[in-house]
């Protein structure tokens, strides 16, 4: 006895193939190697499909669903990809679609690399380096202080201000383009902002055109001074510069030398000088520099002596015919407070390109 | 008065580096100070450079006393050298037997020429075999302002080192 029925066309054999449609790159807020693009298709008249798959290529990256559009997700970041589309049935599943329209995957940024923080003044400076963009132009890297959540954006070093001195803090950094922003890198090494230190500037002299600069009306409110000089001469062979205090001859400046000059260690020591006063060499053959720095210590104490001590010497810039560098210790003999210094150049003058600063540190 | 003599930047190393550079210097300052504290995984020499700069461009004198016994020296270096030897291969060991210290005095950096220097090295290690004292004047004679600097050695700092720059400004 034959069986004979009906069978409704939509249950009749597998599906036809699907036309596939447009295939759109959706980047936003996706994780990097985590992008995804929408599949548009048709699915083809006759048997009814109860499912569709779509189909990456390169990558094999897959997503099921009913109906179009189907979401592929897992896509890794600029990459470009084509997918195909499927249709099953209780009875089978069909060939695949035509190949789509290309896109390129993109997502949000990689995570920077975190580099070094370096403390400043209320502030820190962080290093990164600069991960993949994701498929889009990274328009900013933030990084992120913790505690405090302080931020400061820019290219490697940022710079994020308004920390509180004293406190120690550590930055994470991230990415950010038109997709999103990134996972943050791992933290930095932590830094503590500083402080500035009480070294005060107090007057200057550059290039005069005399043989002569005077500070005078040096204020009392400091421990020590400390006066910083590029000083040479123009002329003849070597010569240098005194310097006095309170304008008088100072003939009870006493000093201890070391030189190295060229191959030669040499020692100078004076007790009770001439009355010149301190003397500081600015000249050598063929030099062109003569840097100094010098401190004088408890310069307003009226119970003691005055103590100083420098490094000096002469650096010529093209050549190592001579050179020479030194460190000096010396006393003023007197109680007086040092309330003026004098500098004078030994038979020359001051040129354009001299410069004595004089500094207080409380 | 004006405050000056302000740390531009500081750290501590986390984790060793033959290199440490200080980039992207302010331009504002009259002179900058280097200080460093520095540990080494092993002997090794110890070196500057600036803005990255190998040329024949950095000069200097160094006077120099090495242990306890021997007289100092003094001696003209630079030409050729493309870096400023701050201390040479035995004159300092690894941090086990202590740090030595490190300050340098760049004059007028941001001079378009003649930018002097002044450095002061100095490593006691506990086991005396090397103690060593430098004090040196020099100059860097590139056309462009210093607006890095870095400190190298052929070994590594260790962990802990540290490195501040300073800024100074002058009335």
């Amino acid at each position: 006895m034959p069986i004979i029925g009906v069978i409704a066309s939509s249950m009749k054999g597998a599906p036809g193939i699907p036309t596939i449609g447009t295939a759109t790159d959706v980047g936003t807020a996706r994780a990097y190697n985590n992008g995804a693009a929408t599949v548009a298709f048709t699915p083809a008249a006759g048997a009814t499909a109860t499912s569709f798959t779509a189909t990456s290529s390169p990558g094999g990256f897959t997503a099921t669903g009913a109906s179009s559009p189907l979401t592929v997700a897992g896509l890794q970041s600029s990459t470009s990809y084509t997918f195909t589309v499927t249709a099953t049935n209780a009875s089978g599943t069909s060939a695949a679609s035509a190949a789509s329209n290309s896109i390129t995957a993109t997502t949000v940024p990689q995570a920077p690399t975190i580099g070094t923080a370096t403390a400043g003044n209320a502030s820190a400076t962080v290093t990164y380096t600069a991960g993949a963009t994701g498929g889009k132009t990274v328009s900013a890297y933030t990084a992120t202080s913790s505690p405090g959540s302080l931020t400061g954006t820019g290219t490697s070093p940022i710079t994020v201000s308004s920390l509180t001195n004293g406190t120690a803090y550590t930055f994470t950094v991230t990415a950010t383009n038109a997709n999103g922003t990134s996972t943050a890198s791992s933290a930095s090494n932590s830094v503590t902002p500083f402080v500035p230190s009480s070294f005060e500037s107090i007057a200057s002299a550059v290039g005069t055109g005399t043989d002569t600069v005077t500070f005078s009306g040096i204020p009392s409110s400091y421990k020590v001074l400390q006066i910083r000089f590029i000083a040479h001469t123009n002329s003849g062979s070597d010569s240098g510069m005194w310097i006095t205090f309170n304008g008088g001859t100072n003939s009870s400046i006493s000093q201890q030398q070391l030189e190295g000059r060229t191959t030669s260690v040499s020692t100078y020591a004076t007790t009770q000088a001439s009355g010149n006063g301190f003397y500081i060499r600015t000249f050598g053959t063929g030099s062109l520099v003569a840097p100094g720095i010098l401190n004088i210590y408890d310069y307003t104490d009226t119970s003691r002596f005055k103590s100083f001590d420098l490094i000096n010497g002469f650096m010529n810039s093209v050549s190592t015919t001579d050179a020479s560098v030194l460190t000096k210790t010396g006393t003023w003999a007197s109680t007086s407070a040092v309330t003026s210094i004098t500098f004078t150049l030994q038979s020359s003058t001051f040129r354009a390109t001299n410069s004595i600063a004089l500094y207080g540190i409380k | 008065m004006p405050t000056t003599y302000e740390i531009l930047a500081t750290t501590t190393l986390s984790s060793t580096a033959n290199t440490y550079t200080f980039s992207s210097i302010s331009q504002s300052y009259t002179d900058i100070r280097l200080v460093a504290n520095m540990g080494l995984t092993g002997q090794g020499t110890i070196f500057f450079r600036c803005n990255s700069d190998t040329g024949n461009n950095y000069y200097w004198e160094a006077l120099m006393a090495v242990g306890s016994s021997s007289t100092p020296t003094s001696a003209i270096q630079g030409s050729g050298e493309g870096r400023c030897i701050v201390t040479a291969g035995n004159q300092q060991t690894s941090s086990t037997n202590g740090y030595s210290l490190l300050t340098v005095d760049f004059m007028s950096y941001t001079f378009s020429l003649n930018k002097p220097f002044f450095y002061e090295y100095g490593f006691v290690p506990a086991t005396a075999l090397y103690n060593t004292k430098r004090t040196a004047c020099g100059n860097y004679t590139s056309g462009t302002a210093i607006s890095s600097v870095s400190i190298i050695t052929d070994s590594n700092f260790v962990a802990g080192t540290t490195f501040t720059l300073f800024g100074i400004l002058k009335a």
